[in-house]
């Protein structure tokens, strides 16, 4: 099976796309979460399952 | 590299796959040189380059069995302060530290107001608010912590841990004395903290170690996304020349051989000292995982006689990598 993988184009994208580890951890990201300062929209890559963001990885520098 | 997952519903297809694809090719182009992670498991990132490079642990002191072995003369004092001036007053101390020690980031100020002195109350796990205390000594700001009480009882006494949440000292005696004013604080029946590096001072300040109770795990992961770059850019104690057979099936562009020589790391058509994987150049490359462990555990091949001990002359670094928070 394949993905399409690219980075987070909006809040929305980015939110579902951080949610794919917060759920493991019992966390739901939210807009003024500390991850949005930290983590740019297009360093958050998501994949894209007919078209429901389905994981996500996040780079900082 | 952070916040990495898959949903459980296409868990087993190749997402991370592709998405450990579109990241690490999205750093090569950046033409930043490694990336580093805590690893949720440690199973899952070999298979993309990284390697364990260090190592971090927890600890479980009572107090009444905290005693220093060489009693500490007080040469600063700590003080209490707001959230306002911790975030003013402490990052110097982070930076001062983490000129000795690898394995630490530099942390924007985003970083420190978001995360580092932000107390949001669903991150307090049942403990109260954050505090921040400062040491002042020889008239700087030479030591802080930030930790938390949690108040529990039984039958009247208190048995509440003090929870540190980081505590930085930029010299010897500035970190003995944070941690002394951590170990006294009344009301608690022990200290706990988190992810300090298995050489970390207390070992040898406290007089009974093993009533520390530290319990050690993987801590950072490395990898090498530009192996000549990498090689190039971290500094060593030793000059010397080493070649290093280089396999990297995730991220092509690194195979081969690697001459690493006083300092500088250029491709080669040498004999190799060394035959490795990326991965394994990863957890050498703070100099708190020997090539001489790596070698003992089957991981890395030594080519010609004494070239385990000659880069091991090389990547070592006085102090274990110390990264003091999962990212």
């Amino acid at each position: 099976m394949s993905f399409e993988v690219r980075p987070t184009e909006d809040l929305r994208e980015f939110l579902a796309a951080v949610e794919s580890i917060g759920q493991y951890f019992g966390w739901h990201p939210t807009e003024d979460d500390p991850f949005r300062e930290n983590l740019p929209l297009e360093r958050m890559q998501a994949a894209f399952d007919d078209g429901r963001i389905v994981g996500g990885a996040g780079a900082s520098a | 590299m952070t916040v990495v997952g898959v949903y459980p519903t296409h868990r087993r297809r190749g997402a991370l796959r592709a998405l450990m694809r579109a990241q690490l090719d999205d750093i090569h182009e950046r033409g930043e040189p490694i990336s580093a992670l805590w690893a949720s498991e440690a199973p899952i990132y070999g298979r993309y380059g990284y390697g364990l490079a260090s190592f971090s642990g927890e600890i479980e002191v009572m107090r009444e069995r905290n005693e220093f072995a060489i009693p500490l003369e007080r040469r600063g004092t700590v003080r209490l302060v707001e959230a306002d001036e911790a975030a003013q007053l402490f990052p110097p101390v982070l930076a001062r530290v983490r000129r000795e020690r690898p394995g630490m980031f530099a942390r924007t100020e985003a970083w420190w107001r978001t995360r580092t002195i932000a107390d949001p109350p669903e991150r307090r796990q049942g403990a109260g608010p954050k505090r921040f205390a400062a040491l002042d000594l020889d008239g700087e700001t030479a030591a802080y912590a930030i930790y938390r009480h949690k108040p529990e009882f039984d039958a009247g006494s208190s048995t509440s841990p003090l929870r540190v949440v980081e505590a930085m000292g930029s010299s010897p005696q500035a970190s003995a004395e944070i941690w002394r004013f951590l170990l006294d604080i009344d009301w608690t029946a022990k200290t706990v903290a988190y992810l300090l590096p298995p050489d970390h001072p207390l070992f040898f300040l406290v007089a009974e170690p093993r009533r520390l109770r530290y319990r050690m795990a993987d801590a950072l992961w490395v990898r090498l996304v530009d192996v000549g770059a990498a090689l190039s850019g971290r500094t060593y104690l030793a000059g010397g020349a080493v070649v290093f057979d280089v396999r990297d099936a995730f991220c092509p562009w690194n195979e081969g051989r690697w001459k690493l020589e006083d300092g500088t790391a250029v491709r080669t058509d040498e004999d190799a000292d060394i035959r490795l994987d990326a991965a394994e150049l990863g957890s050498a490359y703070l100099g708190g995982v020997s090539f001489a462990e790596l070698a003992q555990a089957k991981r890395i091949e030594e080519l010609a006689e004494g070239a385990v001990a000659r880069a091991d002359a090389m990547f070592r670094w006085p102090l274990h990598p110390w990264c003091p928070e999962i990212f």
